[in-house]
């Protein structure tokens, strides 16, 4: 019991030991930590807050819902992705795989690192949204958005997870921009998708995103009226085929 | 039983297209505990391949490898294994102190801090970032990153590319501190003068078969040619036809030849050239030994095609 115990204890270190040095990393790239964290705080202040003041409060509020979606996708796709990719291309990924530290401790601590970038994010839009954008919710509903946004980041994760094992380093940026980018205003998240035209209404059924946001307004009562089975579906959809040509990559990674 | 390594009738073959192309054929190999074995070859030969598959980095198509008595490199083998692979970088924000003290994580009986800080010379580079380092120094924090488990079993793979004199006399002395502990490793290097020193035995590689496998003292003894150097006018035509040569580089007037017979070679190169200049006989080293075999088993498979 004592030695499982210890053994226990040292994989629980190692996790950290791995945690702590790719949230360091990521610190440390400010090309990476900049974009990420400013850009929707910067979009919401403008959109959501000045150039919304006379839409008032369901504007500030739904944009805060839409933003967050498109915050805490970059983290997701780009943290996962761009380093996962870059790391696989140097020999790293080899490394590691060689060596008798589980997949998943590496796989986890990219994914919490991930997680905690959008926790940030996510918080910054809420204060940004209750201070300046007179947004009033519940505490349920504060705690719900929060929630869903961080359990929201999972497909994206399992996206850039994909892309960064079958993509070189060199072109994963730009892939991920190809996604990231399109998909986002795409699915309303710059712009309600109620007023695109049909077709393109349509078009943003297809996205991830749009199922995310759509969840996120229906906890503030603004959703299109879908049902709520068809987001969870779509999204789960997606983090199960993403996963899967994930965990490809990576044994194509581990024999190649 | 002693053999910690047992490689079984290996074949290994490349699909690009239509064309296969066989990098193993047929290979045989075991290794004790305890040896320093260099596997040498041109590139190509087979030997970073080799490696990958006894690393489980390739999946074997024919034959078997064993390591430790066991077919599949469990979690538990990895335990046992320190890697330094070619061409393999760590992150360049990541600190050296930062990417041993995780690497150290992974092992149930890790090697002190500060030993490895001590045996690679990393103390005065350990707060420094990854990406800071030059060449050689990243191919130490690699080195110390391999050993950082305490490995009964060392693969390096071409570990001294990018490493300046200094550095390589730290690997050098680092191979040598874990040969005296009776450690095993695997080494594939181009550099011969490193196999020679380092190595108890040496592997020569060749279109992925062994084509000689002694110590580097029985191959230099094996292939004891001669090696002669001197200026002359000749053409690298005439040198080429002079008596028991076998092989000639030439560097402008300079010539490097290789004799089976160099009593025989000086006299008639002499005699068609009175005027040869600064003439030296020596024996040849690892490398030469290395040349000659590659070739002659070139032709030596040249003659069975024709035949």
């Amino acid at each position: 019991m004592n030695s499982l115990d210890n053994h226990q204890v040292h994989r629980l270190t190692s996790f950290v030991h791995e945690l702590k040095l790719d949230i360091k990393m990521a610190l440390r790239e400010p090309s990476f930590i900049w974009p990420t964290l400013a850009f929707p705080l910067m979009f919401y202040v403008f959109f959501g807050i000045v150039f919304s003041d006379h839409a008032g409060q369901s504007s500030s509020t739904y944009l805060m819902v839409s933003y967050g979606v498109f915050g805490i996708m970059a983290p997701a796709l780009f943290g996962f992705g761009a380093s996962v990719a870059s790391e696989r291309d140097k020999g790293w990924l080899a490394i590691k795989q060689i060596s008798p530290v589980s997949p998943w401790q590496y796989m986890i601590a990219k994914l919490i690192n991930a997680i905690l970038f959008s926790l940030i994010i996510v918080v910054g839009l809420f204060i940004l949204g209750a201070v300046f954008g007179d947004v009033v919710l519940t505490r349920l509903q504060w705690l719900s958005i929060a929630g869903l946004m961080l359990l929201g980041s999972l497909p994206f994760c399992a996206i850039g997870l994909a892309i960064g094992f079958w993509v070189k380093a060199k072109s994963a940026t730009a892939v991920l921009n190809l996604i990231f980018l399109p998909s986002a205003f795409l699915s309303g998240l710059a712009i309600p998708v109620m007023i695109f035209p049909t077709w393109l209404q349509k078009a943003a059924m297809m996205l991830p995103p749009y199922h995310l946001s759509q969840l996120g307004l229906h906890l503030v009562d603004m959703s299109l009226g879908q049902p709520i089975w068809l987001h969870i579906a779509f999204l789960l959809v997606t983090l199960f085929i993403a996963s899967f040509i994930a965990v490809k990559g990576y044994q194509h990674c581990q024999t190649n | 039983m002693n053999s910690i390594i047992d490689i079984n009738g290996l074949s290994f073959q490349y699909a690009s297209g239509k064309i296969q192309h066989q990098v193993l054929d047929d290979l045989s190999l075991s290794i004790n505990r305890g040896q320093i074995v260099c596997l040498l070859g041109a590139n190509g030969a087979g030997k970073s391949t080799l490696i990958n598959l006894m690393l489980g980095r390739l999946k074997t198509q024919q034959g078997h490898i064993e390591i430790f008595g066991q077919r599949h490199t469990s979690r538990e083998i990895r335990q046992r294994l320190g890697v330094m692979l070619q061409n393999a970088a760590a992150p360049d924000r990541a600190k050296v102190c930062e990417l041993l003290e995780l690497f150290r994580s992974y092992y149930d009986a890790p090697l002190p801090l500060t030993q490895l800080y001590h045996d690679l010379q990393l103390d005065s580079i350990r707060e420094q970032y990854f990406g800071s380092l030059s060449g050689g120094q990243k191919q130490l924090v690699l080195l110390a990153i391999a050993l950082c488990g305490d490995p009964e079993l060392l693969f390096l793979d071409e570990p001294s590319v990018g490493m300046d004199v200094t550095t390589r006399r730290v690997l050098w002395q680092v191979i040598e501190r874990y040969k005296s502990l009776g450690k095993t490793i695997m080494l594939t290097t181009h550099y011969l003068e490193e196999a020679d020193a380092l190595a108890d035995r040496v592997v020569v590689l060749k279109n992925g078969k062994i084509i000689a496998d002694d110590t580097p003292q029985g191959l230099k003894v094996a292939f004891s040619h001669k090696l002669l150097k001197a200026k002359t006018s000749l053409s690298m035509d005439v040198v080429r036809t002079l008596e028991a040569v076998i092989n000639v580089t030439q560097y402008g007037r300079y010539f490097e030849v290789t004799s089976t017979n160099a009593a025989l070679t000086v006299a008639k190169w002499q005699a068609i050239d009175p005027h040869i200049d600064d003439l030296t006989i020596s024996n040849c080293d690892l490398e030469q030994a290395f040349i000659q075999l590659t070739d002659d088993h070139t032709e030596q498979n040249n003659e069975e095609k024709v035949a």
